[in-house]
């Protein structure tokens, strides 16, 4: 059970699916996050109930983005970069990346 | 195949939260520079007064005779230090004032530099770590450091202040000797030594006051914010505030 859900956590959930080329099992996904493993069940239960996350139909320790959860990925990314500013190296624009 | 061609949509939270780790990151670098500028103020203060008691003994072992006559034809000698003891007792002295008025400086433009958004390499190994501290606590304890720092910082003005003196003691000291006579200039010198003393103390604790007010409040901004966007984010995704 989580009490006041730690934004950066989701965030690096969240950021670990999304970078991941296609649905992740449990345990890479909790090394991608570098989180404790209680924690990572515990946040993984939470956007899972959230409709953030999803299991796939294949496999019930296979988790994707759901369409909820990229919109909810995107708006952290936005805000967090808002917040503290762009990341050297960081996203660029489309133009820019793909010449 | 995946991962060749960057997403250029895909803004790296985790790198941003990598650079929100920085915080603490940054108010230990600010308060480990704090404690570094308290030792070597404690330093410039030792070594000031230290240096008086080395022109003291330089006085005995090397002094110079200066005879002075008098009016009615009498003379007295009196026993100077010599000149070269003076840049000789105070070199630490000075030293170690350049080098904490240089700590102060490069305090400021580190903690601009740190808050600036850029991961530092110590900061993505803490992010990659599995016993990251939450972002509530990471706050907390840079609040706790922030306020040490800013007493110790405050503290450090003392005995820069008192080892100013002893280089104003000094200067006037220096002055005698080269003099040899004069108590107007010497008076002069002791009033222009505690004006440029006091004037400078005054600037480099504006200093130390845009050092560390300018990250509590960049800190209490981005607290704000990090709130807000939770609140945000919980009311958007979660269906409640909390």
């Amino acid at each position: 059970m989580i009490g006041r859900p730690d934004l950066f956590v989701i965030g690096r959930l969240l950021e670990a699916m999304s970078s991941a080329p296609g649905p992740v099992r449990r345990t890479p996904l909790q090394q991608r996050a570098g989180l404790n493993y209680t924690v990572f069940l515990r946040y993984l239960d939470y956007l899972v109930r959230l409709g953030l996350v999803a299991a796939t139909p294949e496999s019930d320790d296979l988790f994707a983005l759901t369409p909820k959860g990229v919109e909810a990925y995107r708006f952290l990314a936005d805000g967090l970069t808002r917040i503290f500013g762009p990341v050297d190296g960081g996203p660029a624009p489309r133009s820019a990346a793909r010449p | 195949m995946p991962g060749a061609v960057p997403d250029p949509d895909r803004t790296r939270v985790g790198e941003v939260v990598g650079s929100s780790r920085s915080i603490l990151g940054a108010a230990k670098e600010l308060a480990r520079r704090s404690r570094r500028l308290s030792w070597l103020a404690w330093g410039f203060l030792y070594a000031a007064y230290g240096g008086l008691f080395v022109v003291s003994v330089l006085t005995v072992y090397f002094a110079i005779q200066i005879t002075t006559t008098v009016p009615g034809g009498a003379t007295s000698t009196t026993s100077v230090p010599p000149l070269w003891a003076f840049p000789l007792a105070f070199a630490p002295a000075l030293a170690l004032l350049v080098w904490a008025v240089h700590e102060l400086f490069a305090g400021r433009a580190a903690t601009v530099a740190a808050l600036r958004g850029t991961p530092r390499p110590d900061t993505l190994a803490f992010v990659a770590s599995n016993d990251v501290p939450g972002w509530t606590q990471q706050v907390v304890e840079a609040q706790k450091l922030l306020t040490t720092a800013k007493l110790e910082t405050d503290w450090t003005f003392l005995p820069l202040g008192l080892g100013l003196l002893g280089a104003v003691v000094n200067s006037v000291l220096a002055l005698g000797t080269i003099s040899g006579d004069g108590t107007l200039y010497l008076l002069v010198a002791v009033a222009v030594g505690f004006g440029l003393g006091a004037t400078a103390l005054y600037l480099l604790y504006r200093v130390a006051r845009e050092w560390i007010g300018g990250f509590q409040e960049r800190l209490d901004r981005q607290v704000r914010e990090v709130s807000a966007l939770e609140a945000e984010f919980l009311w958007r995704f979660a269906g409640s505030p909390a």
